[in-house]
């Protein structure tokens, strides 16, 4: 019913537009129009159907509203809100016949008569508002094709709105992601004391099942988590930073043309691997290729899960972060200094490392920063290499765990909204976000500053 | 004035790909002389500088065949390292380079990198002299351990001239060093090269026939790539050979 | 100058370094694609088991009950074949999907035409030992026990085991048996979910550019709505998921695993690249061609969309095409939004529950069989595939657009 509703306002519109232009082309025979035809047609076409959708929405969400309230009073006896909100689906399944199941109680086949009755004289009467509206507005609208109305500047004045709600929509993102993660953290931190959970050691997050065991039966002391995404990214930091810098150096200093047009890109698309590849790469051969690096040197003592085999996965996927990175930093340096330091007889590696490297400093480290900051927001390769039990430990060759893999963990499966547990990824999302937030904004300042040096 | 040989360019020619850029140049240079080389933009002068300490090294299109000489040595010899010549032939540029370090680590850098100086005192007075030695310690010697560049455009060319002295070169090559620079500045500059020719041999590329007028021992005149006249400068610019010379001097072309 | 010859090692160790490095990470990307590309070929054949269908004339096809009509045949071949357990072992050496596909044989084509030898689905057990990827110790070999094994070793004798196309791995949805799971409901899934983010976020990211390089005063508020975007693409994307889970799932009680959802959830994310790579973009028009528009008395909004935007296209397409090609391969945010039930059926709408492309793998890796190992490296490649098709499109839209200007 409303989708024809819908469909039918639409139409009216296309057809509002095609009306109104060709009013106003057969106007622009005889005067000089202020705006163009095409413009009329627009205006007139919005004219008509903004109110009249609003109308529709908004006619449409209070009813809906209303008659859950309406029905709500059916089942006025049952003291659970949640069970009254199941009921209520019920009946609005069980009426537009989505399901066929009937509950047993008393109120139920009375509220389904009630709501269908509802419903169906609701839509009659919104149906026939909502046309009459629209054709109201459309004989409106037909009156405001004259030559001087000026509909461009109308247009255009809407087309603007459009573009700064556009914009809006950046802010309306950061503050959703930080509300929703803040929200949810707070409900947590008032179950949870914020300093056992910044500083607590012991991480095993359960929630009290019945009502009569302790409701600390878990635990949600974070340190082994942020230990474990440090200890990881670190590994990842270790491999990649070497071999990233390293390649960045010898692409822009010593790589000949067309050695460095041929491998930049392909080193690029490391970048390009879906995370998700990755991490089964970690489980089908890195893992077993430590495992028996592992078994030549000390049989079992590396587990499966060891922070090593996701790290050094990780460390890989970054690589192109770091030489991409640094290869920017390292060229922004003017190219005189290097000849400076080249026409005293110093060699190319001797200039690299006393003046390239010093002057790109900032940049260089703003890039380990970023690289940095990736690696502990990455997700699938541990969720797949690395473990789930928190450890604490600094032993690269243990399983460790991650704070991405937590919130993984903690929230998919089994999902009761409102404990301890699930609230606690929120909490673990919330420092995340923060942490990169703050990694990046120290890099971003830090590229700043020394792009100032050379202004 | 004792006139010894100290580079000796014998039939130099220079490609950039396949465009020629010098055409048989072969010229002279004095020992503890300044010798100018002139001409219109674009006419080799600067490339035949970068000859001379194989910085066209760096441009991978750069061929060169003929032969530089300097002390009775082929620089472009297989078995000649371009480190070394560096080491002995100095370079300022036409825009002032110096490290984003202090004052002291710009000039000390070249000894440290060569193992002059054998200990912190050497390395200390090394970069004394050499600073003495470009007019510029004076002004420095109490912000030793400031940025050098923080330093005025004609105290920065004044840097980059003593970093290039604390290695013990034995030629200097100087990169239209004045033209981004003010009058004074470039006053004080012409001043040192005065100075310097005592101790060293010094090739300048300019753009102001003023100036090589006023500074330089000898002027090669230099058009589209191809040595035009030598000679004395006094001898060059009051009694030119060529026309070329000529119109150039007079103002006519360039 | 006696350090000379060090320092000229050293140049040498140095410069050594760099092409190492260079050398190792190319190393990894071969090995990793290899590794892929080895394990997952083998996917797209399967091993099928010929039969000789031997339909008595006069039966109707309308009472024949397929089960039993398929078991009856395949007895027939194994005359020997006496005891229940001894027929249980035969039976499953075919996949449970064999049955459907002589079903369909027995719709699809005439009585007469029917007999002769027909090819039905193998069981995973007997296809990875085919394969080679389990190997033989005895007589056994993975899942098949020595009474299964005399029977395969009977059919490969007589040449009645062969690999052919596997029909299931593109035109199936997923399935708990891994002969049968196929990933075409993933990709639909991915396609819908890719198609709703682009149809969200490419407008709104390009009237976003639009309006902050060309129309908004250079003041604090678009400074920060700047800053803001810039940090935006900076944030790992599982938050994003999160944002997904508690706005699109909680607040407005969307249909959990709908591509739906995870389209939104992949715009919200894409929206800084597209905005980012747009204002570049738009930037890098002459400002040349707007005052000639103005000048011939054209309105802002008129040049904007008649110039700057078309000559912008280019750099903003590519751009976009990245940014939706990174979102193809996210799978943490889908994660969190449900997408990662177990979904048998292709979704018909954005709106029913599915799975999409990454998570499926994700799904399948996790998986103990080994069968599943194969099908997740065919997965990745149909992925990779993909994401260079993507790429592709992106640098030939590039070349093409940017000749008219």
């Amino acid at each position: 019913m409303t989708t024809i509703t819908y469909l039918a306002i639409f139409a009216l519109a296309v057809y509002s537009f095609i009306i109104n232009k060709s009013r106003a082309v057969s106007l622009a025979k005889f005067s000089n129009l202020h705006s163009q035809p095409y413009y009329h047609g627009i205006y007139s076409a919005v004219f008509m159907f903004l109110p009249a959708i609003t109308l529709l929405i908004l006619w449409t969400s209070i009813q809906n509203i209303l008659t859950n309230l309406t029905i709500q009073d059916y089942f006025g006896d049952i003291n659970d809100p949640g069970l009254v909100k199941f009921y209520i689906n019920s009946v609005i399944d069980y009426s537009s016949g989505v399901s066929t199941r009937v509950i047993e109680h008393s109120g139920f086949l009375p509220a389904v008569e009630r709501y269908s009755s509802l419903t169906y004289t609701n839509s009659i009467l919104k149906i026939i508002v909502a046309i009459g509206l629209s054709v109201t507005l459309l004989r409106l609208s037909m009156k405001t094709v004259t030559v001087e109305f000026k509909a461009r500047e109308y247009v255009e004045r809407l087309f603007v709105m459009l573009m700064k709600l556009s914009s809006i929509m950046a802010i309306v993102v950061t503050v959703g992601i930080v509300l929703s993660l803040l929200f949810e953290t707070l409900r947590f931190f008032s179950m949870i004391n914020i300093f056992d959970f910044l500083f607590g050691l012991q991480w095993s997050p359960q929630t009290a099942i019945r009502a009569d065991q302790v409701a600390s039966s878990g635990s949600f002391g974070a340190i082994p988590v942020f230990v474990g995404t440090i200890l990881i990214s670190l590994i990842a930091m270790l491999v990649a930073v070497p071999i990233g810098l390293y390649s960045a150096i010898y692409l822009s200093q010593y790589a000949p043309y067309k050695v460095r047009t041929f491998a930049k890109p392909i080193i690029e698309i490391l970048a390009g691997i879906p995370t998700v590849v990755y991490g089964f790469f970690a489980v089908i051969t890195v893992a077993p290729f430590f495992r028996d690096l592992g078994d030549k040197i000390a049989p079992g003592a590396l587990s499966g899960e060891s922070a090593i085999i996701a790290g050094t996965v990780m460390g890989i996927m970054i690589i192109p972060f770091i030489t991409s990175l640094t290869d920017d930093a390292m060229n922004a340096v003017p190219s005189s200094l290097k000849e400076g330091s080249l026409a005293m007889g110093a060699t190319v590696s001797e200039t690299t490392k006393q003046v390239i490297i010093p002057a790109s400093f900032h940049g260089i480290v703003a890039s380990f920063l970023l690289a940095f900051s990736r690696a502990i927001g990455e997700t699938m390769i541990v969720v797949m290499a690395a473990g789930f039990a928190a450890n604490l430990t600094l032993n690269p060759f243990e399983s460790v765990t991650t704070v991405t893999v937590q919130i993984v963990g903690l929230l998919t499966g089994d999902q009761e909204f409102d404990s301890a547990k699930t609230l606690s990824a929120f909490a673990l999302a919330f420092v995340l976000f923060f942490l990169t937030l703050i990694l990046n904004v120290i890099a971003l300042n830090m590229v700043k500053k020394y792009r100032e040096l050379y202004e | 004035m004792t006139e010894k040989l100290k580079i000796s360019i014998k039939n130099l020619n220079v490609f950039y790909a396949n465009k020629q850029a010098l055409y048989d140049i072969n010229l002279n240079i004095m020992e503890r002389e300044v010798t100018s080389l002139i001409g219109p933009s674009g006419c080799g002068k600067s490339t035949l500088l970068k000859c001379l300490n194989r910085m066209n090294d760096l441009i991978d299109i750069c061929s060169i065949n003929g032969q530089i000489m300097i002390d009775g040595t082929n620089i472009n010899d297989s078995d000649q390292d371009p480190v070394l010549l560096r080491s002995k032939v100095g370079m300022v540029f036409q825009k002032p380079n110096p490290f984003p370090k202090s004052i002291y680590d710009n000039v000390a850098y070249g000894p440290k990198l060569h193992g002059i100086a054998q200990s912190k005192d050497e390395l200390d007075s090394i970069v004394i002299k050499s600073l003495s030695r470009a007019g510029l310690y004076e002004e420095v010697k109490n912000r030793l351990f400031e940025p050098g560049t923080g330093l005025s455009g004609g105290q920065q060319q004044r840097l980059c001239i003593a970093r290039a002295l604390a290695v013990g070169p034995e030629i200097i090559l100087m990169d239209e060093p004045c033209s981004a620079l003010d009058p004074i500045a470039t006053a004080k500059i012409e001043e040192l090269i005065e100075e310097l020719k005592t101790k060293y041999t010094i090739v300048i590329v300019t753009h102001s026939m003023q100036q090589a007028a006023r500074v330089s021992d000898r002027t090669a005149y230099m058009h589209m790539g191809e040595l035009i006249e030598s000679g004395f400068t006094k001898n060059i610019f009051s009694n030119p050979q060529h026309q070329k010379t000529q119109d150039y001097i007079t103002g006519r072309i360039g | 100058m006696n350090n000379l010859s060090q320092r000229n090692q050293a140049e040498r160790r140095f410069k050594t370094y760099g092409f190492l490095a260079v050398l190792v990470a190319i190393t990894f990307l071969f090995v990793l694609l290899f590794n892929i590309f080895s394990t997952g070929i083998s996917a797209f054949k399967a091993s099928y088991i010929g039969v000789n269908i031997n339909l008595p004339a006069q039966s109707e096809r309308s009472d024949i009950n397929p089960r039993k009509e398929f078991k009856r045949q395949v007895y027939e071949m194994f005359p020997q074949v006496k005891t229940r357990s001894d027929k249980r072992n035969l039976m499953s050496l075919f996949s449970k999907g064999a049955i459907y596909e002589f079903e369909e044989l027995l719709e699809n084509s005439n009585k007469e035409d029917i007999n002769g030898y027909h090819w039905f689905l193998a069981h995973a057990d007997v296809d990875m030992y085919i394969k080679g990827t389990v190997e033989r110790q005895g007589n056994e070999a993975g899942r098949i026990n020595p009474s299964r094994m005399q029977y395969v070793d009977v059919l490969v004798e007589q040449n009645l085991i062969k690999l052919q196309a596997n029909q299931y791995l593109l035109h199936s949805a997923d399935s708990r048996e891994p002969e049968l799971a196929g990933i075409k409901g993933a990709i639909i899934g991915s396609f819908y979910a890719i198609l709703i983010a682009f149809i969200v976020s490419f407008p709104l990211g390009v009237l976003s550019a639009l309006y902050m390089e060309k129309i908004a005063l250079k003041n604090k508020f678009s400074n920060t709505i700047e800053t803001n975007i810039n940090n935006l693409a900076a944030v790992p994307s599982i938050v994003f998921g999160l944002l997904g889970l508690a706005i699109f799932l909680n607040f407005f009680s969307l249909p959990r695993s709908a591509p739906l959802v995870g389209g939104l959830t992949l715009a919200v994310m894409t929206l800084p690249t597209i905005v980012i790579a747009a204002r570049s973009a738009i930037k890098s028009v002459p400002p040349s061609i707007e005052e000639a528009s103005i000048g011939l008395g054209a309105s802002r909004i008129q040049t904007l969309l008649n110039f700057t935007l078309p000559l912008a296209m280019p750099g903003i397409m590519t751009g976009t095409i990245i940014g939706i090609a990174r979102a193809l391969g996210e799978t943490a945010p889908l994660l969190m939004i449900g997408m990662v039930a177990f979904v048998v059926d292709v979704p018909g709408t954005p709106l029913d529950p599915s799975t999409a492309l990454p998570v499926q793998i994700f799904l399948w890796a996790d998986s103990p069989e080994r069968a599943f190992v194969e099908r997740t490296s065919a997965a990745i490649m149909v992925l990779l595939i993909f994401l260079v098709l993507l790429n592709l499109l992106a640098i030939y839209l590039r070349n093409k657009l940017e000749k008219k200007w």
